[in-house]
């Protein structure tokens, strides 16, 4: 066991082979040796901690699109592993298409902690991620990629374009439209 | 530290992370993802646009075996610009692939290679056929005198490699080659052979086309017209039929459609098969069944002529109707001459890893009250699989152009289309230096008379099209052409 202190000062008891997935922790564990003492992770919160190593069982709590609420609390098996587990060091290179369960969850939750979670995850190398997720499957939208205005509402992002430099962009980018 | 810049912000915005962190994002979503990113404001605009971004793009569709390593041997050398615009070549064919109003095209040439002359050769006849461009672009297989032949571009001469033939008559009636792994110089080589009259052999093989190095998978007798290759798959058909078989495994499972005047055709890809239905006189159906199904039904063989045959129709109630292509049918009571070609691609998209371009080419042709009546369309659909979810919204296929095929002057019903991410095209040689193409690519329909860069010296030409990452690959007389357009 893996003694874990989040920056609002909780500890957290957890698997020394589901925290090593992470390669800052495991680097960390390697660097300390065996060692009684906690690892201290000031860039992370004891909600993200929690998000990121938990096993997700049942239906997950804040449902921001609606849709995906349906979708996880109705998948049989449930995965018995957090995260962390399924993504392997090397695997981080590749693009993976294969998007969890675990990840198909984890999107459900509201903005600011999805943002603090991309942090911590890079924070502690944890790379599979959902951001792709957000950012292209279960748009409205024929069920592509999201349009910039979908991106925009979702993350509360500012349009600084002026309308002909948009246009211009959209016009420059039709090849790749998602039509 | 990167997190005490966001604990406190009320409202999380995605502009606000960090660069490195963005970076990263950008890394895991697709091409259509970074542009729509791209669009959202003017920071993620110049980082969506970066080099940084567009290298790993390209980093992966070379893995993916997309870009050409013969015109782009180092894609770190290239521009944002430069590299965007690679992409978008791939996603949407040439630049110069655009149709102009009298329905002709004038594809503009920026280099041509002579990959292999029959002087240099020393050979006094030889004669070869159905040369492709190998995924990466470096070589060239074809069927020389009767045996698989390879070229490579970058060093300009020709692989030294011989097939391991069971018997020194045996002559190539058909092949495909895929890379294995990701490596650039390895393939899976796919190729039937004529033994004797009453002996057709299939063979897979492991080719090192940088060392030489073979290794022997399989060889089994074999009844079939085609054959393509699908990862650990080789799908091999024949009109009515189509035999899908695990070559790593050894073992097979046969398709058949029982249905009159009814033709199949089937693609895999992973995880799932694409199967055609195409009957004269009703619309022709697009099914997907999931890979599982027939897994189940994969048996050992001890030939390919007596595998476990099952009837499609039996399999499509587990099997998805994605769609129907309407206005292909004859009308009823026509006088069916049995004249009914159909043919099936499935092609990696560039733009994102799950995705599909499912060219179709379907022609039918009846009579009807004396007078001839046919049908000829083409169809470019695209494919998506999302992965993630496990309900049955996980695939769709819509469609993007369709084209009719004039049959006057320009498709034969024995011509076979090619295909590839950006486009598919029909030749038909003109004579001199005209060729008519009928050329859809992924977003518009282009065709019409093309006139083909002249090759000094060079009799009329006799066209092979494989279109790869803008490439077309000429096959004149006695030179084999490769022509990269702009």
């Amino acid at each position: 066991m893996v003694l874990l202190v989040t920056s609002d000062n909780e500890q957290f008891q957890t698997e020394k082979d589901i925290v090593e997935r992470s390669v800052l922790i495991k680097n960390m564990l390697e660097d300390v040796g065996e060692s009684d003492q906690p690892i201290p992770l000031p860039n992370v919160s004891s909600s993200v901690l929690k998000k990121v190593t938990q096993p997700s069982t049942g239906p997950t709590e804040i449902d921001v699109r609606g849709r995906y609420l349906s979708t996880a609390s109705t998948t049989v098996e449930s995965p018995s592993r957090p995260p962390i587990l399924e993504q392997s060091q090397d695997e981080t290179r590749k693009r993976t298409t294969d998007i969890s369960e675990w990840d198909q969850k984890f999107i459900t939750v509201d903005q600011e902690m999805l943002f603090e979670i991309i942090l911590a995850a890079n924070y502690l190398d944890i790379k599979s991620l959902l951001c792709r997720r957000w950012l292209q499957d279960g748009s409205q939208h024929d069920q592509g990629a999201r349009p910039p205005e979908e991106i925009r509402k979702l993350f509360n992002i500012v349009n600084d374009f002026t309308p002909e430099e948009e246009a211009q962009i959209k016009k420059e980018n039709e090849w790749a439209e998602d039509r | 530290m990167l997190y005490s810049i966001a604990v406190n912000v009320q409202r999380a915005i995605l502009a606000d992370l960090p660069a490195d962190v963005l970076l990263c994002i950008f890394a895991l979503v697709d091409v259509y993802g970074i542009i729509s990113l791209g669009q959202t404001c003017k920071s993620l605009y110049s980082l969506a646009f970066s080099k940084s971004v567009w290298l790993n793009v390209l980093a992966d569709l070379k893995r993916r075996g997309f870009v050409d390593e013969a015109t782009t041997p180092d894609i770190t050398a290239l521009s944002a610009e430069e590299l965007i615009d690679c992409a978008k070549r791939l996603a949407i064919g040439p630049s110069t692939w655009t149709p102009a109003p009298d329905g002709t095209f004038v594809p503009r040439v920026r280099t041509q290679r002579v990959v292999w002359q029959q002087e240099a050769t020393g050979e006094d006849f030889a004669y070869w056929s159905a040369a492709r461009l190998l995924p990466g672009g470096r070589y060239i297989m074809a069927v020389l005198d009767c045996r698989l032949a390879a070229w490579d571009i970058i060093q300009d001469r020709r692989v030294q490699w011989n097939l391991d033939f069971a018997a020194n008559t045996a002559a190539v009636l058909v092949w495909d080659a895929k890379r294995s792994g990701d490596n650039e110089h390895t393939f899976i080589v796919a190729h039937s052979t004529w033994e004797r009259s009453d002996l057709c052999m299939v063979h897979i093989t492991e080719v090192n086309l940088s060392s030489g190095a073979q290794t022997k998978y399989l060889s089994t007798e074999f009844e079939m017209d085609k054959l393509s290759l699908q990862s650990d798959f080789c799908v091999l058909t024949d009109v009515r039929s189509a035999i899908i078989l695990h070559w790593r495994s050894h073992t097979a499972v046969k398709l058949q459609c029982g249905a009159r005047n009814s033709l199949l055709r089937l693609a895999l890809i992973p995880g799932y098969a694409v199967i055609l239905l195409s009957a004269l006189d009703r619309p022709d159906n697009m099914f997907i069944l999931n890979e599982a199904t027939l897994r189940e039904h994969l048996a050992p063989f001890t030939s390919l002529l007596l595998v476990e045959c099952l009837n499609v129709e039996g399999l499509l109630p587990s099997a998805r109707l994605m769609y129907k292509f309407e206005g292909v049918a004859l009308p009823p009571n026509t006088n069916f001459q049995y004249a009914q070609t159909v043919t099936l691609a499935v092609c990696p998209s560039p733009l994102a890893p799950d995705e599909y371009r499912v060219w179709v080419t379907i022609r039918k042709r009846g009579s009807f009250r004396m007078s001839n009546t046919t049908v000829a369309r083409m169809y470019s659909l695209r494919l998506r699989v999302f992965r993630s979810r496990k309900t049955n919204e996980n695939l769709q296929l819509c469609l993007r152009t369709s084209t009719s095929m004039p049959s006057e002057g320009g498709w034969k019903e024995d011509d076979e289309p090619t295909f590839s991410g950006h486009s598919s095209s029909i030749t038909r040689n003109m004579g001199e230096i005209q060729a008519f193409v009928i050329c859809a690519t992924y977003l518009a329909v282009v065709g019409g008379k093309v006139l083909l860069p002249k090759v000094p010296g060079s009799p009329p030409p006799d066209i092979d099209v494989s279109p790869h990452a803008g490439t077309w690959l000429c096959r004149f007389q006695k030179q084999l052409v490769v022509l990269y357009f702009e």
